[in-house]
C-alpha cells in the first residue's frame, strides 16, 4: 500500500532503504553469524569462568583468592603493573613527542620498531631476556658478580612486561599528536612559556584522553601477559608467580575451581578495562571530532 | 629601526626557501609579505619569530641581535592561520596564558591580569565571550581572540601568518579593515603574510612582494600597483594580457601575442618587445579607431558583477581578457561571436633582464 501512496501523492520519491543495505534475510544471517561467533568464543568462556569460580560456593572462592600464594600472585601482578605501566607512559610520550615534533635521522626505523613487540611472539621476547640477563647470557656473569638477579626474579618479569606492552601508549599518541600538529605549542612558546610549562599546560591536556586510552590498553595487556613472563619467571611460587601463571599452576594441579577463581579475577579486571576503554574511546573520538570541527568552521 | 633582516637564507633539504633576503621594517609599520605559496614568506615570518632558524644571516629586533635569543624571550606575538587557540581553556584563560606563565617575579597580580584581559576583550569587541570555549566561537571570533592573546604580552612585534586565510570572503574583508583600524590605534610593528594581493594592497603601509625565496619589490600599495618593477609583480597584482610589439616612431605597436618566440622584427627594439595590458585598460569599439588596435572575436561574456568580463580570441588566435563597464556593455550591445577592436589605454613594458 505504502508504495502506491507515494506514487499517487505529490511527494518526492525516496529510496525506501539505503543503497548499501542488504535484503533482510542476508542481514539476519550475517548478524546471527556474528552473534553466534561472539557467544561461542567470548561470552560462553566468560560465563564458564565465573560459573566454575563460584561452583563450590562463595566461601570456597574467598578461601582460594585469600590464600597466601594467590595473594602473592595478585601482589606481584600489581607490582609489575605499577612499574611497567609508568615506564611505558614515559617512553610512549617521549617517543610520540620525538616522532611528531621533530624530524631526525632514523625516525622511520623508530616508528617501525615500536611495533615490533606486537609482531614477535612473547615467548621469543622472554627467551631473549634469558639470553641477555641469564646466568649464561651476555650480561649474566657481570650481573652475578654484583649480585643482581634479573632472570627468575621480579626485575625480569617487569622487563619482559615492559617489552611486551611497549607499543600501546606510543601507538595511541602518535596519530593523535600528528593530527594536532605543533602550532599550539608554538603559540605557547611565543607567549613566553618554557618547555615544561608548554608540555604540562598545553600538550598534556591536548593528549590526555588518548594517553588514558593507551594506558588502559597497556595495563590490560600487562595484567594478562603470560608467555614472556612465563619464560623469565622460573615459577617460584609465592615469589615470581603472577596471576596468569598462578592460574596455569593451579590448573596443572587439577585444582580447577581454584584456577577458575583466579581466572575470574583476571576476567573482572579485563571487563573493567574494557568498560573504561569504551568510555575513554568515546571521549577521544569526541575530542578528535571537535578538533576537526575546530579547523573546519569559518565565518563569524 | 623595528626589524632589520640582513642576508637571511634558509633551505629545507634541497628546497631553497629563502635566498639572501634583506629587509628593513620601521617601528610601528604595518607590512605585508605577499607572494605565491612556496615564495618563502611564511618561512621569513617564522624566522623572525624564532620558530625556525636561519641557515645564514641575522635578524635584529629593535637593535638587538636575536641570534641567541629563545622564542620565549623575543617578545613577539604570533597569530596562526588556524588560530592555534588552546581548546581546553576558556577565552579568558587563553588571553591570560602569556601573563600567567611568567616567572613569579614578573607575573602581574591576579586583578591586574583580569583587567588586562578584559581591556583586550573590549579591544577585539568580544567582552561577553570571556567564559566561552574556542569551539563555541566562529572562525572570525577565534582569530580575534588569537590576536588578543598575542597582544596580551605586549609584544614589540606582531607577526600574523595568513591570519584571514581560513575565513570566508565576507568575514575576511571585515576583519582586514578591522585590523587596519586596530593598527592605527595601537601602532605595534606588524608583519603579516598573505597570498591575497587585494588584502595586502588594502591593509599594509608597505608591501614586500616575494617570489622563489627572494624579494621582488618593496613599496607602498600605490607604488607597487602602479610602478611594478618586473613582470612577476605586475602579474601577481592583477590579471594581465601579454602582447608582442614593435616600436614605430617611439610608439609601441602591438603585432602579436607575447608568449611566442621572438622573431627578426624584435631585435630592432628588444627593450620594448613585450607589453602588458590589464583587462580593464582596453578601449573596446565595434570599428577600428586609432593606430594601435587589436582585432578580436568575443567567445564568452560574463555580465555578473560590477564589470562585464569578456573573453576574446585575438587575430593571432590567442585568448585576451577584457573587462568593461556595464554601461559600455549596454551601449555596444555586445554578443558572442561579434568582432570588436581593442585599443590599449595603458601599456606596461619591462626591460628584458
Amino acid at each position: 500500500m505504502k508504495d502506491y501512496r507515494s506514487k499517487n501523492e505529490d511527494v518526492p520519491v525516496r529510496l525506501k532503504t539505503h543503497p548499501l543495505t542488504e535484503p533482510w534475510p542476508i542481514r539476519l544471517l550475517l548478524t546471527a553469524v556474528a552473534f553466534i561467533f561472539l557467544g561461542l568464543f567470548l561470552i560462553m568462556p566468560l560465563v564458564i569462568v565465573f560459573y566454575n569460580a563460584l561452583a563450590e560456593g562463595f566461601i570456597a572462592f574467598k578461601n582460594v583468592i585469600t590464600n597466601s600464594e594467590a595473594l602473592s600472585s595478585i601482589r606481584l601482578t600489581l607490582i609489575v603493573i605499577g612499574l611497567a605501566v609508568p615506564m611505558n607512559i614515559v617512553f610512549g610520550i617521549l617517543a610520540a613527542w620525538a616522532v611528531t615534533k621533530f624530524s631526525f635521522r632514523g625516525k622511520q626505523i623508530l616508528i617501525s620498531f615500536i611495533d615490533l613487540p606486537l609482531t614477535v611472539s612473547p615467548v621469543i621476547s622472554g627467551t631473549v631476556f634469558i639470553l641477555i640477563f641469564g646466568l649464561h647470557g651476555v650480561l649474566g656473569e657481570w650481573l652475578n658478580s654484583i649480585h643482581v638477579k634479573i632472570v627468575f626474579a621480579v626485575p625480569g618479569i617487569v622487563l619482559a612486561t615492559i617489552f611486551v606492552t611497549l607499543p600501546y601508549v606510543a601507538r595511541e599518541l602518535i596519530p593523535l599528536m600528528q593530527a594536532q600538529g605543533s602550532s599550539d605549542e608554538e603559540a605557547a612558546v611565543t607567549l613566553g612559556a618554557s618547555g615544561w610549562k608548554t608540555f604540562f599546560k598545553i600538550t598534556l591536556p591536548n593528549i590526555k584522553w588518548g594517553l588514558f586510552y593507551g594506558v588502559i590498553l597497556c595495563t590490560a595487556r600487562a595484567i594478562g601477559e603470560f608467555g614472556a613472563v612465563s619464560v623469565v619467571s622460573g615459577h617460584i611460587r609465592g615469589k615470581t608467580v603472577t596471576m596468569p601463571l598462578e592460574v596455569e599452576i593451579l590448573y596443572n594441579e587439577y585444582n580447577f575451581s581454584a584456577a577458575f577463581s583466579i581466572a575470574s579475577l583476571l576476567a573482572l579486571l579485563s571487563l573493567a578495562a574494557m568498560g573504561l576503554k569504551k568510555l575513554t574511546q568515546n571521549k577521544t573520538e569526541k575530542v578528535a571530532l571537535e578538533h576537526e570541527k575546530f579547523l573546519n568552521i569559518t565565518g563569524v | 629601526m623595528g626589524i632589520e633582516i640582513s642576508g637571511v637564507s634558509k633551505s629545507f633539504g634541497k628546497f631553497v626557501a629563502l635566498n639572501n633576503v634583506h629587509l628593513n621594517i620601521q617601528a610601528g609599520e604595518l607590512i605585508a609579505l605577499l607572494g605565491p605559496s612556496g615564495s618563502g614568506k611564511t618561512t621569513l615570518l617564522r624566522i623572525i619569530a624564532g620558530l625556525e632558524s636561519a641557515d645564514a644571516g641575522e635578524i635584529r629586533l629593535f637593535n638587538e641581535d636575536t641570534m641567541n635569543k629563545k622564542v620565549k624571550d623575543r617578545m613577539v606575538g604570533f597569530v596562526f592561520q588556524h588560530y592555534a587557540l588552546f581548546r581546553h581553556m576558556t577565552v579568558f584563560d587563553n588571553i591570560a596564558f602569556g601573563l600567567r606563565v611568567r616567572p613569579r617575579r614578573t607575573r602581574p597580580a591576579k586583578t591586574e591580569i583580569r583587567d588586562k584581559v578584559f581591556s583586550l576583550l573590549r579591544l577585539v569587541q568580544l567582552e561577553h565571550f570571556s567564559d566561552h570555549y574556542p569551539a563555541q566561537l566562529s572562525g572570525g571570533q577565534r582569530q580575534r581572540i588569537a590576536l588578543a592573546r598575542a597582544l596580551a604580552v605586549e609584544p614589540k612585534v606582531l607577526l600574523l601568518d595568513e591570519p584571514f586565510g581560513a575565513l570566508d570572503a565576507k568575514v575576511r574583508k571585515e576583519l582586514r579593515r578591522w585590523l587596519r583600524r586596530l593598527h592605527d590605534e595601537i601602532h605595534v610593528t606588524t608583519v603579516f603574510v598573505t597570498h591575497d594581493q587585494e588584502e595586502a594592497l588594502e591593509v599594509a603601509d608597505r608591501l614586500v612582494i616575494m617570489n622563489n625565496g627572494g624579494i621582488e619589490q618593496i613599496g607602498t600599495p600605490e607604488d607597487v600597483y602602479h610602478n611594478p618593477v618586473n613582470p612577476f609583480v605586475f602579474n601577481f597584482l592583477g590579471d594581465v594580457n601579454l602582447f608582442r610589439c614593435r616600436m614605430e616612431n617611439g610608439v609601441p605597436q602591438i603585432i602579436g601575442h607575447g608568449s611566442e618566440a621572438t622573431d627578426s622584427t624584435m631585435s630592432v627594439v628588444p627593450e620594448a618587445s613585450q607589453v602588458y595590458v590589464r583587462p580593464h585598460l582596453f578601449d573596446v569599439s565595434l570599428l577600428p579607431n586609432g593606430s594601435t588596435r587589436i582585432k578580436g572575436t568575443i567567445m564568452h561574456i560574463n555580465p555578473a558583477g560590477p564589470t562585464v568580463k569578456l573573453e576574446l580570441v585575438s587575430e593571432w588566435n590567442e585568448r585576451i581578457d577584457v573587462n568593461i563597464t556595464q554601461e559600455k556593455y549596454q551601449s555596444l550591445k555586445l554578443n558572442t561571436n561579434m568582432t570588436v577592436f581593442l585599443k590599449p589605454i595603458q601599456m606596461h613594458s619591462f626591460r628584458e633582464p
